[in-house]
């Protein structure tokens, strides 16, 4: 007979991705009717759940006190997307109350770090993060007004927050 | 667009009665003798559409006149006119959930739309999902709602949306939707009247 007994060490820089499995659960059970709809396409259920995801990790980015709920847009989407890893290059550029987000060499492309064939569709989880980080920071919901997908190369969004 | 062709034509198909007299024009262009109003209609087909029919005939619903009503012709892989159908009633789709609404009630929910803006659509979505397929959900909903209607009022559109804010777990007011409405209609996609 043996007996493992595994205790977590705390590494709070972890906790991102239980963060991310419970605003999955979350968003697969809240909007279980919209993504069952074959109209919505994979993008759209990205948008969903990656929302979800979002608010998952700005309430933890908030309990590590790596953000304020005081904290500008600008901080709180320069924290998001530095925290998570989402790509090795990235800039924010504010623009009166739009953000231009440009993601290169993104970390979590399913096509360029996953290798998977996507058939011609896309499935990034970045603007649906933004949005629901965003939005629960900040208590209003930005626009995403443009969004500009290349998978695996430059991938350019703009956010309205008014 | 393609559900409300499909929906007309279930619900043509009762009431029809073989009326046409037809000739095919040219590549891409087939004109119809439209017995209801006795004009003849001239419209387009693309090849591609006519290739990807399983069956090999496209159903074309033509509405068309004054008071609006609907044919529909039914064109084979040669661009030959197989048949046509007249309907003697004509019914808008009201919403998602597959109810037909009379013209009467249309222009009755226009009335009450009275003093807010009314988007029309100037592409079926068809025409313009690759375009918009990276698009936000809450945009592409958006717009695929305004194609779906043809007309409708900013406070319907915001109706027929309200389920995203269950899935997306935040308030969508109708500042935001109008919001994305103006930014089709910069872009040449809908039409605010």
């Amino acid at each position: 007979m043996s007996f493992f007994r595994f205790r977590r060490r705390k590494d709070p820089s972890r906790n991102y991705l239980n963060r991310m499995a419970i605003g999955l659960g979350a968003g697969l059970v809240k909007a279980r009717d919209a993504i069952l709809n074959p109209d919505f396409g994979p993008q759209g259920a990205m948008d969903v759940l990656s929302t979800w995801m979002g608010q998952e990790l700005a309430k933890e980015l908030l309990n590590q006190k790596v953000i304020t709920p005081t904290s500008s847009a600008e901080e709180v989407l320069e924290k998001l997307l530095e925290e998570v890893r989402i790509a090795e290059d990235l800039s924010i550029e504010m623009e009166g109350d739009t953000a231009h987000v440009v993601v290169q060499n993104c970390l979590i492309c399913p096509r360029k770090v996953g290798g998977y064939d996507l058939e011609g569709q896309t499935a990034c989880p970045v603007g649906g993060l933004v949005r629901g980080a965003l939005g629960l920071v900040l208590g209003k919901t930005p626009q995403l007004s443009k969004i500009d997908l290349k998978t695996g190369e430059i991938c350019k969004t703009d956010f309205t927050l008014n | 667009m393609i559900h409300v062709l499909r929906r007309m034509l279930i619900l043509f198909k009762k009431h029809s009665l073989d009326r046409g007299v037809l000739l095919a024009i040219g590549t891409g262009k087939i004109r119809v003798h439209c017995d209801i109003c006795n004009q003849p209609i001239e419209f387009e087909v693309s090849s591609e559409k006519l290739k990807s029919q399983k069956d090999g005939i496209l159903r074309v619903a033509l509405a068309h006149g004054e008071p609006l009503h609907v044919i529909i012709v039914y064109v084979d892989k040669n661009m030959r006119i197989r048949g046509v159908e007249a309907s003697d009633t004509f019914h808008m789709e009201g919403s998602r959930a597959e109810s037909f609404v009379p013209m009467s009630e249309v222009a009755e929910n226009m009335s009450e739309a009275m003093g807010e803006p009314c988007y029309q659509s100037l592409y079926t979505f068809d025409e313009v999902k690759d375009r918009e397929k990276t698009a936000f959900v809450l945009d592409k909903t958006v717009l695929r709602t305004i194609c779906d209607s043809g007309v409708i009022s900013l406070s319907k559109l915001r109706q027929k949306i309200a389920f995203l804010e269950k899935a997306l777990g935040s308030n969508i007011d109708l500042a935001q939707v109008e919001n994305v409405c103006d930014r089709y209609v910069q872009e040449g996609l809908i039409k605010r009247i």
